[in-house]
């Protein structure tokens, strides 16, 4: 057995270079390709895209309409990526009563086309296992103190439904131009793990 | 057999990691990349990604951080579609190389069923070798069926995962059942 020849455990980067030559061998990995794609998710996949969407749907009421009826097409529409094997995105309004809060239990899938890759948090075992049961105790260990009045609504991402949370306009800044909004909405904000109120004017 | 997920909670876990510590480990996107080639080049589809990270084995998941966790599924899938053995893998890697558990037997998909928002259900507690993802508060349980919040999501596995169903039930936060009444509660 491979036992016999192989005293230690191969280190990820190790067991990447291996599967890298065994899809090299078979010729279905062009030269180019890691480069590629990972310059690709770098530059296109990238919170801005999410960040654009929420700053537009804050200014423009029929955006906002759309976004919130079919996610996938106001993110098309916006230019953005969205895979067609991910296919639905869904967007999950805050109001002052409720509060929307992503996670996927299964395998850490998220909507990175829009919203960017997952942050590290999202895909540890801490966050998966407990929020869906204690979400109010989470998010208040995570900084977020939501009131009992507050409606929490977990979302839990499948393979084919992903989520982003369109997070409420803090007050301060009703009169900001789009880029000067979009420059305001962070990843953890669509995720639901924290909210926008503390911006000021 | 019921896999490995977090799908309605587990407890025992601790505070999450938040902020999260800088991370830069370059073999990471590299894999991520490989894995969406294994993917444009039809080797694979996610569901069978999927699959296979779920069959790793428990204490094998529970230490592997999440492209690790990524990293076993495409070198699982790649010795089951025929690209490689585990030998040559290890070979190319210089050290052992564990690979996700084999796939089960199979079965059957049932009958799709619909339900109505609100509707109370009852998920079957089915132990069978095939494939099975089920929160563990609602087997056997009635809970309230809901087009909202948390997501069941059950998946049964044909022949070698080429095929699948997924039913998803859909339930409201954390649900317990007390005399047929389903309550909601949000600690």
């Amino acid at each position: 057995m491979a036992h016999q020849m192989t005293s230690s455990i191969a280190t990820p980067e190790q067991k990447t270079a291996a599967i890298e030559m065994v899809l090299r061998r078979h010729g279905v990995l062009s030269d180019n390709f890691v480069l590629d794609f990972t310059e690709h998710a770098d530059d296109a996949w990238v919170t801005a895209n999410g960040a654009n969407m929420v700053a537009r749907a804050w200014t423009d009421p029929a955006f906002r309409a759309r976004m919130l009826a079919d996610g996938t097409a106001a993110a098309r529409e916006m230019g953005f990526d969205f895979p067609e094997h991910h296919r639905h995105l869904v967007v999950l309004e805050n109001t002052s009563d409720v509060h929307n809060v992503i996670v996927c239990t299964l395998c850490s899938c998220t909507a990175y086309t829009i919203i960017g890759a997952a942050p590290g948090w999202y895909k540890d075992l801490d966050y998966r296992a407990r929020v869906v049961r204690e979400s109010r105790t989470v998010l208040r260990e995570m900084g977020l103190d939501l009131p009992e009045s507050t409606e929490i609504r977990v979302w839990d991402t499948t393979g084919d439904t992903r989520y982003m949370v369109l997070p409420m306009q803090p007050p301060a800044t009703e009169s900001w131009s789009v880029d000067r909004l979009a420059a305001i909405v962070t990843q953890d904000s669509m995720i639901g793990a924290s909210r926008l109120d503390e911006v000021k004017g | 057999m019921d896999s490995l997920h977090d799908l309605g909670g587990k407890q025992g876990f601790g505070r999450v990691t938040y902020p999260y510590p800088p991370h830069d480990e370059t073999w990471e996107p590299v894999l991520r990349a490989l894995s969406a080639c294994a993917l444009q080049n039809h080797i694979y589809n996610m569901d069978e990604f999927r699959h296979a990270i779920e069959r790793m084995a428990p204490r094998h998941y529970m230490t592997a951080p999440y492209f690790q966790r990524h990293l076993t599924a495409v070198a699982t899938l790649l010795v089951e579609k025929g690209l490689a053995t585990r030998e040559e893998l290890e070979a190319l890697a210089g050290g052992s190389f564990q690979l996700s558990g084999p796939i089960g037997p199979g079965r059957q998909p049932a009958e799709p069923q619909s339900f109505e928002i609100g509707e109370t259900v009852r998920v079957k507690n089915d132990m069978s070798p095939a494939m099975s993802v089920c929160p563990p508060m609602s087997a056997a349980r009635p809970v309230l069926w809901s087009a909202l919040h948390l997501l069941i999501r059950s998946l049964t596995l044909l022949d070698t995962a080429c095929r699948h169903q997924w039913n998803q039930l859909t339930m409201f936060g954390f649900a317990h059942a007390t005399s047929g009444q389903t309550h909601v509660t949000t600690p």
